[in-house]
């Protein structure tokens, strides 16, 4: 008789504290915590990494009863396609409740990282002064907050390891924020301020990078000139990731740079190049055969043939990001050089215009063809056909997140004229692993019966101008066993899809509709029906929700579980149903 | 070869089977550590909790990771192979490090159960460790919501 068998739910805790530890998925540590009672509150009370991937499904308070011990907390806010410009600015997402509760509760937060959310000065203030021990700050696409609030940070967090800003609206107030480091600051491990407008004290920089050992992480923004990167860059030969400022200079600096690069060998990850003038890139080729990472989608100045001279000695990249100036040509020197590429984004030069700088099929047909062990794409095109979309499905099965974007949303395969359905469902036919799909061109609802039918794995579907008729949806709907996130506009999907089956909704984590065919009496309708939805209505023509007709149809709707009812801090044109 | 690399202690399972093994080796684990440094040392080491089949395996690992001959690397690659046991096994040799208190034990069992359990359901982690659900219906029910609502 084994020992241990005799010891039903006997294992000391310590014991099991330490095999959580090492649990590192929050889906994992969540299934532990479901075995017993006595799991429960010993997984409770040591986990310290909480992930909320919608702020307004639980409150801060829930969050610290059930997980008092929380270090590094993520938090998401506003519905991904904020991104493109369809939230308004101040529908929601406020981290100040959090902070509060935190300071409150005598929290011992480590870490914070924050996406979509809205951050003010006041928030930054007080996440600075009253976690002693605060040591990350990762802000993705947030806004509400100036580089007043970035100077608190600096000057209170004595042990600030990160500071992070992606992609992130931040007023300038020029106030030498980067000068508030004190100089006892010698912990910063990785610093990128790329997406500030404003001018920093260059000095200063120089000094506080000097002074930080462990520098591993350096992406400054368009105002550090070449010169100052170059002396940077001789005080941090231990960089690992750097995000260059504006690369424009003379030849003499350039050259100084030249000689310098080959002493900066841990550099594997490359981005910035804000204004860059093509004659300095030559700079950078000595490292380019170390890089696993390189982001060039910020550097429109860089044409098709320096951006091969480039790529054409980055033969370890895993990570490239473009601009589709590269054209499919450029592309077709990626997929001769990038065997081990995984991820490819393509962006948009020129998302309005006509102009020369396009990508096709033919861009992405070769580098399937070449880089065989590619798993996430992005890929903004001119055109598309579904006999590439087949071949592409053929040749990369492994594909985990799939997002083509149409310049024209609606445009037919170029060469048939045919909607692009076989296309993409080759793609979530061949691709069993896929778990995000962003589809474009002229779709009918039979490429809905695809997605339906095998994209078994798929989390996130993102839909714009797409489908015929309600069917469309139910399919997703009725098919899609493990999605999460669906978001869909411009689509002929109205209420007989939308009231279904209601109880799908609390399988997932929400719903974007806008520009469909929904009503506002249907969206009651739900609401009522499911009091653990919020169903909300974004209604920016102004008015009342009393004066509004139950037939009108709703521009945006948004909806999404959660255990804690209605929010209290959505703004007038919000309407909670 | 100075003394102290010679002296041997005898470690007795809850078995009653004697093992031998080198101080040096042995130290490892600081229950043991602590006994030799106050001078508490019985002879032998009577160790309630471990059964003669586990012990032998702590041994096993507690002499391969005391030589001084071998590089890191090679630990490891003992190390991959050493957990190659039934999950049960690994269970108990867990127990074990934990009573003996042999950290870099713990840490390569733990780390090697933690990866087994990737992507387990609640019913399979039960089921594998022998535990009992003690949650009703309702507890279960909300318990259950909050997860993925929440926190995933």
């Amino acid at each position: 008789m084994r020992s241990f068998q005799s010891m039903l739910n006997y294992f000391p805790e310590e014991v099991l504290e330490h095999i959580f530890d090492f649990l590192t998925s929050h889906r994992d540590r969540n299934a532990v915590s479901l075995v017993c009672k006595s799991w429960f509150a010993v997984e409770r009370l040591s986990r310290e990494k909480v992930f909320i991937g919608n702020c307004y499904a639980i409150s801060p308070e829930r969050l610290i009863a059930r997980f008092p011990r929380v270090r590094s907390l993520t938090l998401k806010g506003k519905p991904h396609f904020a991104d493109f410009n369809l939230v308004p600015h101040d529908w929601g997402g406020f981290v100040q409740p959090w902070i509060e509760s935190m300071v409150k509760d005598g929290v011992n937060l480590e870490e914070l990282r924050l996406k979509r959310m809205l951050v003010s000065d006041e928030s930054l203030e007080l996440l600075s002064k009253f976690f002693p021990n605060f040591k990350s700050l990762v802000l993705v696409s947030c806004d509400g907050f100036s580089t007043d609030g970035l100077a608190a940070i600096a000057s209170n967090c004595r042990f600030l390891r990160e500071l992070d800003l992606q992609e992130n609206e931040v007023e300038d107030r020029r106030g030498q924020w980067l000068s508030c480091f004190p100089d006892s600051c010698t912990s910063l491990v990785s610093l990128n301020f790329a997406c500030l407008k404003g001018e920093v004290n260059l000095a200063a920089l120089e000094r506080l990078v000097a002074r930080c050992r462990n520098l591993r992480s350096l992406r400054v923004n368009h105002t550090v000139p070449l010169d100052a990167l170059q002396r940077i860059l001789l005080q941090a030969p231990q960089l690992v990731d750097l995000g260059t400022g504006s690369f424009v200079h003379d030849p003499e600096t350039c050259n100084k740079l030249e000689t310098g690069m080959p002493k900066c060998t841990s550099i594997t990850s490359l981005s910035g190049f804000l204004e860059v003038a093509a004659c300095c890139l030559p700079a950078v080729y000595t490292i380019c055969s170390h890089l696993t990472s390189l982001n060039l989608s910020y550097a429109p100045g860089i044409f098709s043939k320096e951006l091969v001279k480039l790529i054409c000695h980055c033969n370890k990249l895993e990570r490239l990001l473009v601009l589709d100036t590269i054209g499919d040509e450029g592309l077709g020197v990626v997929a001769l050089t990038c065997k081990e590429l995984q991820e490819l984004r393509v962006f948009p030069s020129d998302p309005y215009g006509v102009g020369n700088a396009v990508v096709t099929e033919e861009g992405l047909v070769a580098i399937s063809a070449g880089c065989r062990k590619l798993d996430s794409i992005l890929y903004f095109c001119q055109q598309m056909t579904n006999a590439a979309l087949i071949m592409v499905a053929k040749n990369c099965p492994n594909f985990i997140r799939f997002r083509l974007c149409t310049l024209n949303p609606t445009v037919p395969d170029a060469v048939t004229m045919q909607p692009l359905d076989e296309g993409f469902g080759a793609i979530v036919k061949s691709c069993k692993g896929l778990k995000r799909l962003s589809v474009s061109g002229l779709l009918t609802d039979l490429l809905f019966h695809y997605i339906g039918r095998y994209a078994e794995q798929l989390e996130m579907l993102s839909i714009a101008f797409a489908g015929n008729s309600d069917q469309g949806m139910l399919y997703v709907l009725n098919g899609c066993k493990k999605l999460k996130k669906l978001e869909i506009r411009d689509s002929p999907f109205g209420n007989e899809a939308l009231l279904a089956d209601v109880g799908k909704y609390e399988t997932m984590r929400s719903l974007w509709m806008s520009s469909c065919e929904v009503t506002l009496g249907a969206c009651k309708t739900l609401a009522q029906k499911m009091p653990r939805l919020n169903v909300e209505v974004i209604n920016e023509s102004g008015g009342d929700q009393t004066e509004a007709s139950v037939d009108d149809k709703v521009e945006k709707m948004y909806l999404y579980r959660t255990l804690v009812g209605p929010r209290k801090d959505a703004p007038d044109f919000v309407w909670t149903l | 070869m100075s003394s102290s690399e010679e002296r041997k202690l005898i470690l007795k399972s809850s078995d009653n089977e004697e093992f031998v093994v080198k101080e040096s080796s042995a130290v490892q684990c600081l229950t043991i550590k602590n006994l030799v440094e106050d001078r508490c040392v019985s002879d032998p080491i009577p160790l309630a909790n471990v059964d003669s089949k586990i012990l032998a395996l702590v041994i096993e690992f507690m002499e391969k990771h005391a030589e001084t001959t071998l590089s890191n690397s090679e630990k490891k690659e003992f190390d991959v192979e050493f957990v190659k046991k039934p999950f049960d096994d690994l269970l108990e040799l867990i127990l074990a490090a934990n009573y003996l208190d042999f950290r870099e034990l713990m840490d390569v069992l733990c780390n090697t159960c933690a990866k087994q359990m990737e992507n387990w359901s609640v019913e399979e982690v039960r089921e594998k460790f022998n535990i009992q659900n003690d949650y009703t219906v309702e507890e279960e029910k909300a318990a259950r919501a909050e997860n993925p609502w929440a926190f995933e």
